[in-house]
């Protein structure tokens, strides 16, 4: 009789119960009312359910990743848009990818956010075969900012601006890049400039 | 265009590490910027981006870990942290649906998400652990009655926590089976109480106190109603084919 009783009891044990995503949905707030109104009545019938709802929110507060308010949009990020020689950016622009080759195109200009910024690919007069860029950033304080220039995965060495906003790379092999210049609150990227 | 909307056409590498950066940032209590997070999350979810959810899973799952050793379950449950932190990032990956991605206007919602999944994955095992000790208990009483055993189908012991819903259907049909040969509102309310919930007699009394005249009248529904179950050819048959 008594393994009847059990056996009833083990086989339905909660068998009523919400799932627990269920209950952190509802807990988050994140169900409809028509989803949320059956956990409420389930609630107020069962004590399992809301010990594990006790505990959801105990836990929370445990491992609030809030210990410190994030400072949100504290780095302005800009994507370089090339601008044609008139000035204004380019119409029906779709991706930031250029091919810049040496001597054949002069300045390259873009525009990112309030910054202005021009790149000129030379031959490297230093090294035989190999290409260098100058660079100029006008239109943000260039105080503590640097200009980074990654090949692939590998990290780019970075290279100080100016006080005036010059920056300049040498010996690169030709190939895609990633330019990056990096300030105390600005970030702007030509995420694809590949050097012919 | 908006930051937000810029920071869609960073590299995912680049992307990963800013993540990375800003959350040391944010760990050693300094200004940080969350967004570089919330769009490698908004990359995995809306786009479905595989690569994005893996350096989701790199940047996060050391803290996933500390959040499973810190919870009050966690020593009880005789399972390694690693085990239950796979399953909190499942959960997520399933949780949210690219639809429902605009509910969570931020990178706290989103790991305030995966605390949840955290601790719904352990309270999933708990639930599950709970139910072995049950049905150990029930075979228990009677352990030279090996001829007989009509649950045994519905329950199988070795069955993991996350492999279950087979057996859920089972015990959904076994309850809707119960619940058509109740003959009143009482009956469904003792066996509820006394089967699905685990209560006492006292127990139920006092959650449905307007039902019943006194305790003792919520042990007679229930044994009333167990009596007449013990007697249903149907009842048997049924256990029988489960
Ligand atoms: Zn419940």
């Amino acid at each position: 009789m008594a393994q009847f009783d059990d056996s009833l009891k083990a086989a339905l044990y909660r068998i009523t119960c919400p799932d627990s995503a269920a209950l952190g949905h509802y807990h988050l707030g994140l169900l409809p009312d028509a989803a949320a109104t059956p956990i409420a009545e389930h609630l107020a019938i069962c004590p399992h359910c809301t010990q594990e709802i006790a505990q959801l929110e105990a836990f929370l507060v445990e491992t609030a990743v809030s210990h410190q308010p994030s400072i949100s949009e504290r780095i302005k990020v800009w994507i370089a848009k090339r601008l044609p020689t008139g000035g204004q950016p380019q119409a029906g622009w779709s991706s930031p990818t250029f091919a810049v080759r040496g001597g054949d195109t002069g300045p390259l200009m873009y525009e990112a956010g309030d910054a202005q910024l021009s790149l000129e690919v030379q031959d490297d007069p230093e090294h035989p075969g190999r290409k260098s860029i100058l660079g100029l950033v006008l239109g943000i304080d260039t105080a503590n900012v640097a200009a980074r220039l990654l090949q692939a995965d590998k990290e780019g060495t970075a290279v100080p601006l100016s006080p005036g906003g010059n920056f300049a790379f040498t010996n690169l092999a030709v190939g895609p890049y990633q330019l990056i210049i990096t300030g105390p609150d600005i970030e702007i990227h030509l995420p694809e400039l590949t050097i012919a | 265009m908006s930051h937000q909307n810029e920071l869609g056409l960073l590299p995912l590498r680049t992307l990963y590490d800013r993540c990375h950066r800003e959350s040391e940032r944010f760990f050693a209590q300094q200004d940080n910027d969350p967004r570089f997070c919330y769009e490698l999350f908004r990359r995995a979810f809306v786009h479905g981006n595989q690569l994005a959810w893996d350096c989701l899973y790199q940047q996060y799952h050391k803290l996933v870990l500390s959040w499973v050793t810190r919870h009050t379950l966690y020593p009880g449950l005789g399972e390694e942290a690693d085990y239950f932190m796979n399953r909190a990032f499942e959960k997520m990956w399933q949780g949210i649906p690219a639809e429902n991605f605009e509910k969570f206007p931020d990178l706290k919602s989103l790991l305030r998400y995966l605390q949840m999944c955290t601790h719904a994955v352990m309270v999933d095992f708990a639930r599950w652990k709970e139910q072995a000790h049950l049905w150990d208990r029930a075979r228990q009483l009677e352990p030279d009655d090996e001829l007989y055993d009509p649950f045994a189908t519905i329950m199988d012991p070795d069955m993991r926590p996350e492999r279950t819903v087979a057996r859920q259907e089972m015990q959904q049909i076994l309850w809707q089976r119960l619940n058509d040969l109740c003959n009143n509102e009482n009956e469904r309310l003792a066996i509820h109480g006394y089967f699905v919930l685990d209560l006492k007699p006292r127990q139920i009394y006092e959650l449905y106190s307007g039902h019943f005249a006194d305790v003792h009248d919520v042990s007679r529904t229930k044994d009333n109603f167990l009596a007449r179950l013990r007697r249903n050819d149907e009842f048997k048959e049924f256990l029988e084919d489960a």
